[in-house]
């Protein structure tokens, strides 16, 4: 027991973080149980512990879409899921195009409002998306926009596209010009020393956001909800499909929940150690 | 191999002026120098010369060929950069290879190449590491590979090596004239020392605020300077300046120095330039080297000052006088024996003087100095 004083500073810390990480993590797990749950256990009260997992609500949700006849549920859980992927892959591939050449305007160019254009489009993400969302609905119905992939693809930039540009330009502000001269110089034409120099020593920066892009779009909600309907509903809008007039299947719900959250959380876990690297790094260049 | 013309050359940042209408001719196989101050505009024109800069206006030729609107890649030309500018993530050999690969040469010859240039400039146990592993020096001599590898119209350098410690320095200066020389290749080399600038160049422009002040070969900068500016910047210990006037002695022409009494007779050479400024305030000069000291008055001295500090610098020492608050600087032999307070005569040796207008700063007597555009 003697093994020197405790050191009721770290041990305070170490409760801290513990009672934090349980505040996170339990709900995560609680999810997962009640994913693994008959309908029986899952309205239990006292809440079970132990119980016989099932895989009934996976399966379910996988094989049980309107087709089939006594499916409560109205939804189609592997159509949400391509959707998502669609969408979210789409709206991120579209702004890496787009972002990554505007960030090497912005950082490298001169030009009048360049200011003003880059904080209009930092703003993108301050304000919040219900405050546009009636006129966006209005407009996107009255162009045809209304329940298609590009439109979901189009009005997710919102969320991509500012967080890509101003990651990305400070990345390549912190690469010296020089560089690019040289390879002008040796005999590169603009798009060859863009390719040969800036691409390769701004990757981490473009990776790092472009997980996280990704992530953003994969959770968004509103869009999906409002812009969207049967056919090009996405997994977070989908899981609200258990919510029906009659009852809550928890089970279901709790097994879409996981589905939704496992693809990102195993993205960023891939990616972390970029992640970190690659955001601060260039925060701290710039 | 290139000749090359500027014409009229101007640059503006927005209302800044950093190059003003200059005009020059660098001939084929010339290695050339601009030489001058932080701020003097000489990397601007390098720049222009490159490509890598708008011409605000006035235009470039290169063999008689306007280059205003050509992009760098088809100037050929070759840039070593001050910063050095290396490709991160390409190793020293790649970096090396990289202006060769572009132009689709065989990679046969871009390996014997990149061997040779690696053998010249002390690289070759670097080859396959990463810029950032190898020192300072390997990445100056890589940048500077990078640049000679090619045979282009003109070699470019801006400061090369201006973060070079002295004794690398002095290897790279000999090595790089040699090598100028070898390959006949026009070269442009941009710095602020002008010890470098007159070991390596045939000819030297000296710039300031964004005008050339003089261009010539080293011996015509150094022994007749257009105007103060250029006599103050070039030369070490710095040109020494007195203040006087031209009096009328005994029939004689003689500069009184401001201030005091001493007289200097005027040397043939200037009697004309100073025949009608009798009176008249000027600036007369001569450099360190020809002035001698002695600690006893002797019969042609002409000045009597005080030591005012003596420093030996094992191949020569340089003593600094105080005429009336004036320091003037003199070389003399390692073993002055003159101590701080001590008075010394000095000796000048006239024909060596030079006098500068002091309203202008330019020299009274002009030399032909080739200004270049015609």
């Amino acid at each position: 027991m003697n093994r020197g004083r405790i050191n009721w500073g770290k041990l305070a810390a170490r409760l801290v973080i513990v009672g934090y990480l349980a505040f996170v993590v339990l709900p995560l797990i609680w999810l997962l149980l009640m994913s693994l749950k008959g309908p029986l256990d899952v309205m239990a009260l006292p809440p079970k512990i132990i119980f016989k997992p099932t895989l009934e609500n996976y399966r379910r949700l996988f094989l049980g879409t309107q087709r089939s006849q006594y499916e409560v549920a109205r939804t189609d859980f592997p159509r949400a899921l391509l959707n998502t992927v669609i969408v979210a892959g789409g709206a991120t591939v579209l702004s890496l195009v787009t972002g990554v050449l505007a960030a090497y305007a912005f950082a490298r160019f001169h030009f009048a409002g360049k200011e003003s254009l880059a904080f209009t489009i930092l703003s993108l993400r301050f304000a919040p998306a219900l405050a546009t969302l009636i006129p966006t609905y209005a407009l996107y119905r009255r162009i045809g926009l209304y329940n298609t992939h590009i439109g979901l693809i189009l009005i997710s930039q919102v969320i991509s596209m500012p967080l890509l540009i101003w990651v990305v330009r400070s990345y390549i502000e912190s690469i010296p010009i020089e560089c690019e001269q040289a390879a002008l110089v040796d005999g590169y034409s603009w798009w060859g020393a863009f390719r040969i120099v800036v691409l390769p020593l701004a990757s981490p920066g473009i990776a790092a956001t472009s997980v996280l892009a990704f992530v953003f779009c994969w959770n968004n909600f509103i869009f999906g909800l409002f812009l969207a309907a049967r056919q090009t509903q996405t997994l977070v809008v989908a899981t609200l499909a258990f919510i029906s007039y009659e009852q809550v299947l928890w089970g279901q719900m709790a097994a879409a929940s996981v589905m939704t959250v496992i693809p990102a959380m195993a993205f960023i876990f891939m990616v972390q150690r970029w992640l970190v690297r690659g955001l601060t790094f260039g925060a701290v260049k710039a | 191999m290139a000749c090359i013309v500027l014409k009229d050359l101007w640059k503006k940042y927005g209302e800044v002026e950093a190059v003003k209408g200059i005009n020059l001719e660098i001939e084929d196989g010339e290695f050339f120098s601009f030489l001058g101050p932080s701020g003097c505009g000489k990397t601007s024109t390098m720049r222009m010369i490159a490509g890598l800069e708008q011409i605000t206006s006035g235009s470039i030729w290169f063999d008689g060929r306007l280059v205003n609107d050509v992009k760098p890649a088809d100037r050929d030309v070759a840039m070593a950069f001050e910063t050095y500018a290396l490709y991160p993530p390409l190793t020293i050999r790649q970096n090396l290879a990289f202006p060769l690969q572009v132009r689709g040469l065989a990679q046969k010859t871009v390996d014997e190449k990149v061997k040779h240039i690696a053998e010249i400039l002390r690289l070759t146990e670097v080859l396959d590491y990463l810029p950032h592993e190898t020192s300072g020096g390997h990445q100056q001599r890589t940048s500077l590979g990078r640049c000679i590898i090619r045979t282009p119209n003109v070699y470019l350098f801006d400061e090369p090596l201006s973060h070079v410690d002295s004794e690398a320095r002095r290897e790279m200066r000999g090595e790089i004239k040699r090598l100028q020389k070898t390959f006949a290749t026009t070269a442009i080399w941009v710095t602020h020392d002008q010890l470098e600038a007159i070991a390596l160049a045939d000819r030297i422009a000296v710039m300031d605020s964004g005008e050339f002040q003089q261009v010539g070969t080293a011996e015509e900068i150094y022994h007749h300077p257009r105007n103060i500016f250029v006599a103050r910047f070039i030369g070490e210990p710095p040109f020494n300046i007195l203040d006087c006037r031209v009096v009328q002695q005994d029939g004689d022409l003689m500069f009184r120095v401001e201030g005091c009494s001493y007289t200097i007779p005027v040397p043939q050479c200037l009697r004309e330039a100073v025949a009608d400024r009798i009176g008249e305030l000027l600036q007369a000069g001569i450099r360190a080297m020809y002035i001698t000291p002695t600690l006893t008055g002797q019969a042609g001295s002409h000045i009597q000052a005080t030591v005012y500090v003596f420093e030996d610098l094992g191949e020569r020492g340089v003593l600094t006088a105080d005429l009336n608050g004036d320091l003037l600087r003199i070389v003399t032999t390692p073993d002055f024996p003159g101590h701080v307070g001590d008075p010394v005569w000095l000796t000048l040796e006239t024909s060596r003087m030079q006098v500068f207008d002091p309203h202008t700063g330019m020299n009274l007597v002009q030399v032909n100095h080739g200004m270049g555009g015609d």
